[in-house]
């Protein structure tokens, strides 16, 4: 290549840079900035107008602080839940809607709009729904089961949200298996069939280990999403307070109660880094995990 | 005679015209939280046309012919941050600051003592305590200052029914009922109907606000919340004598309220035309009379006061909307005769009319206004603000008052015994306390 020739391939490349510079620049300053300034936050101790050096003792104060931990052991249990019941449905209700003739657009459509429906609005919903006099207490009357004070107590608080949050994800895990469903070659039936195995066979011995990666995407997405729990939580528990008796005290709770609440934005910061780390480590282990589990499907 | 007339002329002239150059000038922003509108709209309950806060613009305007005024209106969402944020970048001159404990130690507003000062402005004119309410102490200052001034009030008190209380034979409540007498009423009160059969509930409170009613039958046993404005100087009482014996009262009463009572749930047709099913109220907001009057239902309702602390005379949680100006601010003498016409008795008035579904007035010419004077049950809410605990607590907006609620949550759910519950309460408030 000529000097003029690579000049005119820097010119070309170059303006494709200029051509992406509003959405770099919109990257830097709202994303790669506030991470960098969190990072600085946490070893300052802020109130947002004054600050101060503070070194390693805002991870300090959040490593030793019960209330922290607390929040960490509640937004494992509540993910953890979640994500057990909520992959099981959505692949038995995807399997169902991806073997339907008629109308698998329109339940595929119905089953996604908890997914799209917003979280505010839902919970919202939701709080009649777990009210004393509410469609969870009558449903377990049908079953002969006294009525349960929901939200006033830490366990079924917990599952209240728990349940919630399977309402609200089905629909986006039921439309990722229905796509993995259909990318299972049909020769595999076909040939299934021939072999003599009937549909049930089919499913467990064909359907479910093709469905492998589907499964470790929606476990690592069920995790990241489940540590930054936050809206939900904020709307059944109260607020920050995390009620009843701190049940519903997430991590992120406890960032944005330090945070925008007590106005400590150092500790905040350093509970967000923690987090990261817990983020990133839990996404590794749910990866590795999950690539073994796939494998012996 | 002609001489000394023109001489008086233009004394006159020069007085005036001197007293016009002094007048101060210059636009003024007003922030302002919560559903205000500059445009006349319509209320969502009575379907009455809400008049806008056109009319504070003109009204104001005509009496300071050197300022200009503009109202910058937003959600409650994140307020203090926005707020933070709007002073820190100039943007308001005058700020309703909800939240100005939170503020305390920014130094953002500034002291509003020497313009009182200056122009002795008159503090008695509002509700007794609405001005210590919100005092707080500035990063500099020895003793609680004046950083704001109120504009809206806010007030609680006890409400009842005086329908499930004929119907059960109970006498009304006293006009400042005891705990005593509370508590041995809504015993009363809880069961079957003996009229009409239905299941009826002694007693119910704000659930998101458990704390608050603990602490206020606490007040009436004699304890308070604690001591203390500044965060990391705060002294707290939670786990007191009178403390611990409120929250083994609220024990009792919370037998007597319905049963998803902390989570809100149970007592949601109080105040309403039909279906209610609880006798008292130990926290109603002024909303809850409002609806009454607007449904007609109000004569059925009856009024007390909340709790006081017999030495102080004061009792419940202190609330309402107060104005201050940022130190940021350019036109600092213009956004004080902003702050002084706010007790006016048409802003006031305004306020009472126009905006009730944000607070109440908060200067004692509300007694007469019209609508006031004559409403035995008004005349007691407005006055109850002159009760309430001031200065305000200070623990309520950042994370001891978390600490609070989930004792008193976990001795009611009988997770915890009341003692060690308020003695894990008292050692989160003093551990954050001493990170402050």
């Amino acid at each position: 290549m000529t000097t003029k020739g690579r000049g005119v391939s820097w010119s070309r490349s170059y303006k494709w840079y200029l051509f992406l510079a509003p959405v770099l620049l919109g990257i830097l300053l709202f994303m790669v900035y506030p991470v960098v300034e969190s990072f600085r936050l946490s070893f300052m101790k802020s109130n947002g107008f004054t600050e101060s050096w503070r070194g390693l003792r805002n991870y300090e104060i959040v490593l030793t602080n019960s209330l922290f931990w607390k929040s960490v052991w509640n937004t494992f249990y509540i993910t953890f839940f979640n994500i057990l019941l909520v992959i099981p449905i959505a692949f038995i209700l995807a399997s169902v809607i991806n073997s339907m003739r008629y109308g698998k657009n329109l339940v595929k459509g119905t089953f996604f709009v908890s997914y799209i429906t917003p979280t505010i609005a839902a919970t919202t919903v939701f709080l009649f729904v777990f009210h004393p006099q509410g469609i969870a207490n009558q449903l377990i009357g049908l079953l002969g089961l006294g009525p349960v004070s929901w939200l006033t107590r830490p366990v079924t608080a917990q599952w209240s949200v728990i349940l919630y949050a399977v309402w609200k994800n089905l629909g986006f895990n039921m439309i990722i298996f229905i796509a993995n469903l259909q990318t299972v070659p049909s020769e595999l039936y076909e040939a299934a069939a021939i072999d003599g195995s009937n549909s049930v066979q089919s499913w467990r011995y064909i359907t479910i280990p093709q469905m492998g990666s589907a499964i470790v995407l929606l476990t690592i997405m069920g995790w990241i999403g489940g540590l930054q729990r936050f809206s939900d939580v904020y709307i059944f528990g109260n607020g920050t307070a995390g009620s009843p008796e701190r049940a519903l005290y997430t991590m992120v709770t406890f960032i944005y109660d330090r945070g925008f609440g007590s106005f400590e934005f150092g500790v905040a910061a350093a509970a967000a880094y923690i987090l990261f780390v817990i983020i990133i480590l839990f996404t590794l282990i749910s990866r590795k995990v999950g690539r073994a589990g796939a494998a012996r499907l | 005679m002609k001489r000394i007339l023109t001489i008086l002329v233009v004394l006159a002239l020069t007085l005036g015209v001197t007293a016009a150059a002094e007048s101060p000038t210059g636009h003024v922003r007003v922030q302002l939280i919560g559903n205000f509108s500059m445009e006349d709209t319509t209320d969502q309950t009575t379907g009455v046309t809400k008049t806008g806060l056109h009319v504070i613009k003109e009204d104001f305007e005509s009496k300071h012919p050197g300022i200009t005024l503009e109202f910058i209106i937003m959600g409650w969402d994140d307020y203090v941050k926005k707020t933070q944020t709007m002073i820190l970048a100039n943007e308001a001159d005058v700020f309703q600051v909800p939240g100005i404990s939170m503020m305390s130690d920014m130094d953002v507003l500034e002291p509003l003592q020497p313009y009182i000062d200056r122009d002795g402005f008159d503090l008695t004119q509002y509700f007794d305590g609405q001005v210590d309410g919100w005092k707080i102490m500035g990063p500099n200052d020895a003793e609680p200052t004046i950083y704001a001034l109120p504009f809206l009030g806010d007030t609680r008190y006890i409400c009842y029914d005086k329908t499930i209380f004929d119907q059960w034979g109970v006498e009304y409540l006293s006009e400042h009922p005891t705990v005593e007498e509370i508590l041995e009423k809504a015993k009363a009160m809880t069961g079957v109907n003996p009229v009409t059969g239905q299941q009826n509930y002694g007693v119910m409170w704000r659930g998101v606000d458990t704390d608050d009613t603990v602490v206020n039958l606490a007040e009436a046993l004699g304890g308070t919340w604690g001591e203390g404005l500044r965060f990391s100087e705060l002294t707290y009482h939670f786990n007191s004598p009178e403390m611990v014996q409120a929250l083994e009262i609220m024990q009792e009463l919370a037998a007597c309220a319905p049963e998803g009572m902390m989570a809100n749930a149970g007592g949601e047709n109080f105040g309403l035309l039909e279906g209610n099913d609880v006798a008292i109220n130990l926290r109603a907001m002024p909303s809850v009379l409002r609806n009454a009057k607007v449904l007609g239902v109000d004569s059925q309702y009856g009024v007390s006061y909340l709790f006081v602390n017999e030495e102080t005379g004061k009792g419940g949680m202190f609330a309402g909307s107060p104005f201050a100006i940022g130190k940021t601010s350019q036109v600092k003498d213009a956004a004080w005769e902003f702050l002084k016409y706010t007790a006016s008795d048409f802003f006031q008035q305004y306020v009472w009319n126009h905006c009730s579904s944000e607070g109440l007035p908060c200067v004692k010419s509300a007694l007469n206004f019209q609508g006031v004077a004559g409403d035995e049950q008004y005349q007691l809410v407005l006055n109850s603000m002159s009760y309430l605990w001031t200065p305000r607590y200070p623990y309520r907006s950042v994370t001891p008052r978390g600490s609070l609620q989930s004792a008193i949550q976990s001795a009611l759910n009988g997770s915890m015994e009341v003692q060690a519950a308020l003695d894990q309460a008292q050692a989160e408030a003093e551990a954050w306390s001493s990170e402050q």
